[in-house]
């Protein structure tokens, strides 16, 4: 039986269930953004939209808002090159098993790039897979049985690495959205030789702020920022790995100071609306006292229990260590961009900033030799999905291009 | 620093609310001094926290350590060698357990604590025990789990002591009833987990359709109710089932957990928790911490003297309860009652990185 929250699965071993499509899967393989696709996407779009059930859950309806047709539309053009592209084939997804609606993501954008695929989801068993493979079976009559003919939506525990092994050799490409240890334990499940594979792991982000800017913006303005990045960190609990959780504040000493107030004040109006559980106040606590003893920080900026800030004394050489969590965050002041210098490993993902031109941190990083930052993008659209992600082209890595 | 002994004369429960603050400011402003300077990793805590050492403060605006510190870190106040024996706490496999260091003085003061506590409810003479508990639980002596500290720690209390239940956890009737035999007519206390007992004694009993004489006896069983709650069982159901099979109408359950050892929360005869004069409950709210009013639920602050060999004397637990009164139990003990409500719930955590589902 399985912990960790969701309902207790009955199955038999070494089989798994079936939300979607069967066990004999066609590989028919597709050119990118295939018009029979993009009219699936987008009768699936306003069928989730008009379900009344799923009307409740806004993480479904950002995910039927992002795959209508004018968004697909508007991806699609992104990729109208003159080379040929076709989809690899068969791919096979992990995902990951605390966010419930990554797993059509990652189905989209499988069966943009021209592929079959199966999908492993959570055995935990989230009320948004349900609803979502059941309005796709709803869809079969409607003419997109070809769907149901080509994919399939499986459930099945961690421990039957056979059905993975199985997954794992027919397919010809493999993503595995998890934490290191999890993919360490699919890995050991061999891929055919021209076999591809992506892996989303555990990630880390920060941001940065010119205080400047801040001063220069307008109450309403800085509203919109605290709202924003409210949205970033407090609606997935900081546990995203797009979520910032070091602020590296730019600017002059007494610039900064007052940013600073501006800045988090505004935060702490907004994250009042924070559903803080006594569990969450308690870990919070934990979390802060351990980096305090550690003699990570030199002192606290706290309002109530919303907001923690905790002042760095240096910048860690590893800043992935600086994680919050439920509104905990920590604070520096970057006088030079040297001082990111070695600071920036491959375990960072985003970069979120505010008065900052992305192109000023992408140059910082090229020039750097930095291995870590594949993102950078304002505040309030860290946790956006794209067809770009982790630095990879998930279109290109799952399509094969014909030379001509 | 005053001399805890000092402390120890005390009796538990007879301190009024204004001696007791006093008492309680005392020694705190000492054991936040001591731990200050002798455990760096909490320096840096309150250093961080912006408190100010060197001016005089009330002990319920003193900082607390939150209990799971000491799972994550090696808090002493002791250098290694002085390490008289290392404590840890019952978790589950995988989970990390908290590691409690003790000198001697310090273990020494938590068993003469438990001893005027617990002697204040059974008495000063010691009685034949019946742990409800296998023997091979304090078998290793180098690792102290919660549950074998509690038993050697409730064992000082013993005359002739007997294992209710053999290592497989059956129970030996014939054992019991050869012990009840043996000690006919005197008072005998039965001790052991509160889960255990309901698990591998009631339930056997009614079973087996057996029943015991133990109507002389005073049961003494702490752990929890996580996993009676589960089963919805409530504390006045678990006494009268308890009665029911063994005639036992002298029933205590105590709260206290390994961190702050010696100092228990007894429950009194109208079911209520009560602090002695060694420790004090603080009930404070999520949304910042502030101070509960009685009767209002909130995440439990345990403050204990005792602890001098790690810097435990304030900690934030991860339970809830609430604060019935002070002073005025109808049971007659000064101090504060309370009750405990729980552990503070799971939440539903988001984010996107462990596909791997750990059991």
């Amino acid at each position: 039986m399985q912990k960790l929250g969701g309902a207790a699965i009955h199955m038999k071993r070494g089989e798994a269930e079936y939300l979607f499509g069967e066990k004999e899967i066609q590989v028919i393989p597709m050119i990118p953004f295939e018009d029979q696709v993009c009219e699936f996407l987008d009768r699936l779009s306003k069928a989730l939209r008009e379900d009344l059930e799923a009307k409740q859950y806004p993480d479904i309806m950002t995910f039927a808002f992002w795959i209508r047709k004018a968004n697909i539309l508007k991806l699609k053009t992104l990729y109208q090159k003159k080379e040929v592209r076709v989809g690899k084939g068969l791919i096979f997804h992990i995902a990951p098993s605390n966010v419930p609606i990554n797993f059509a993501y990652t189905f989209v954008f499988g069966l943009l790039s021209g592929n079959s695929n199966i999908v492993k989801v959570s055995s935990k068993r989230f009320i948004q897979t349900d609803l979502i493979c059941k309005i796709m079976n709803q869809l079969i009559l409607e003419g997109f049985d070809w769907v149901a003919k080509r994919n399939a939506i499986v459930l099945y525990r961690q421990e039957e690495v056979e059905l993975t092994r199985e997954f794992s050799y027919a397919c010809d490409g493999r993503v595995i959205w998890g934490g290191d240890q999890t993919i360490a334990e699919i890995r050991k499940a061999p891929l055919q030789p021209r076999s591809v594979e992506i892996t989303f792991a555990d990630r880390y982000s920060f941001g940065i702020i010119s205080a400047k800017a801040i001063l220069d913006a307008s109450d309403k303005e800085r509203v919109i920022l605290a709202k924003n990045f409210y949205n970033d960190t407090y609606l997935m609990d900081q546990n995203a790995c797009s979520t910032p959780h070091l602020i590296c504040w730019m600017g002059t000493e007494e610039e900064v100071e007052v940013a600073k107030e501006l800045f988090w004040k505004e935060v702490y109006q907004k994250s009042k609306s924070y559903p803080l559980e006594e569990i969450k106040a308690s870990e919070k606590y934990t979390i802060f006292c351990e980096m305090a003893a550690n003699g990570v920080l030199s002192s606290w900026k706290r309002y109530d229990n919303f907001l923690y800030v905790g002042q760095l004394l240096e910048l860690p050489k590893d800043i992935c260590r600086l994680r919050g969590k439920f509104g905990l965050f920590y604070e520096y002041h970057l006088k030079d961009w040297k001082e990111l210098s070695g600071h920036l490993g491959k375990k960072v993902q985003t970069c979120a900033i505010y008065g900052i031109e992305s192109s000023e941190v992408s140059e910082w990083i090229v020039e750097s030799h930095s291995m870590g930052v594949d993102r950078i993008v304002p505040f309030g659209k860290t946790l956006d999905m794209g067809l770009i992600w982790d630095g990879y082209d998930i279109i290109y890595t799952f399509s094969r291009c014909i030379v001509l | 620093m005053i001399d805890y002994k000092e402390i120890l004369m005390i009796p538990p429960y007879k301190l009024e609310k204004k001696e007791k603050q006093e008492q309680m400011n005392q020694r705190m402003v000492e054991l936040v001094m001591h731990h200050y300077h002798s455990c760096p990793a909490y320096k840096n805590i309150l250093d961080v926290l912006g408190y100010r050492i060197e001016e005089k403060f009330d002990y319920k605006q003193m900082p607390y350590l939150p209990v799971r510190l000491f799972k994550d870190l090696e808090l002493k106040s002791i250098s290694s060698e002085q390490i008289f024996k290392t404590m840890t706490s019952s978790g589950t496999t995988g989970q990390a357990v908290s590691k409690i260091y003790l000198d001697k003085e310090t273990a020494s003061n938590q068993q003469k604590t438990l001893v005027k506590i617990v002697s204040s409810f059974l008495g000063r003479n010691r009685v034949p025990m019946l742990i409800m508990d296998c023997p091979s639980v304090i078998k290793d002596r180098n690792k102290f789990s919660a549950r074998g500290a509690g038993i050697l720690g409730f064992s000082i209390f013993a005359s002739d002591r007997w294992y209710a239940f053999t290592d497989d956890m059956e129970l030996d009737y014939s054992g019991i009833e050869a012990f009840l035999e043996k000690h006919r007519g005197e008072k005998i206390l039965l001790f052991g987990f509160t889960f255990m007992i309901w698990q591998f004694f009631y339930k056997r009993l009614l079973e087996d359709k057996k029943k015991l004489d133990l109507s002389n006896a005073v049961m003494i069983h702490g752990g929890g109710w996580k996993k009676l709650i589960a089963e919805s069982v409530s504390a006045s159901e678990y006494k009268e089932q308890l009665q029911s099979v063994c005639g036992i109408s002298s029933i205590h359950d105590y709260y206290g957990m390994v961190e702050q050892t010696g100092c228990i929360y007894m429950e009194c005869e109208y079911g209520h928790l009560h602090a002695s004069v060694f420790s004090d409950v603080i009930t404070r709210r999520a949304k910042d911490f502030s101070i509960c009013e009685y009767g209002e639920k909130g995440i439990l602050q345990v403050i204990s003297m005792i602890p001098e060999s790690y810097p435990g004397h304030s900690l934030l637990t991860e339970d809830e309860g609430i604060i019935l009164g002070e002073d005025d139990c109808p049971c007659g003990r000064k101090g504060k009652y309370f009750k405990v409500v729980g552990r503070i719930k799971n939440a539903e955590v988001r984010g996107c990185s462990d596909t791997y589902e750990k059991r």
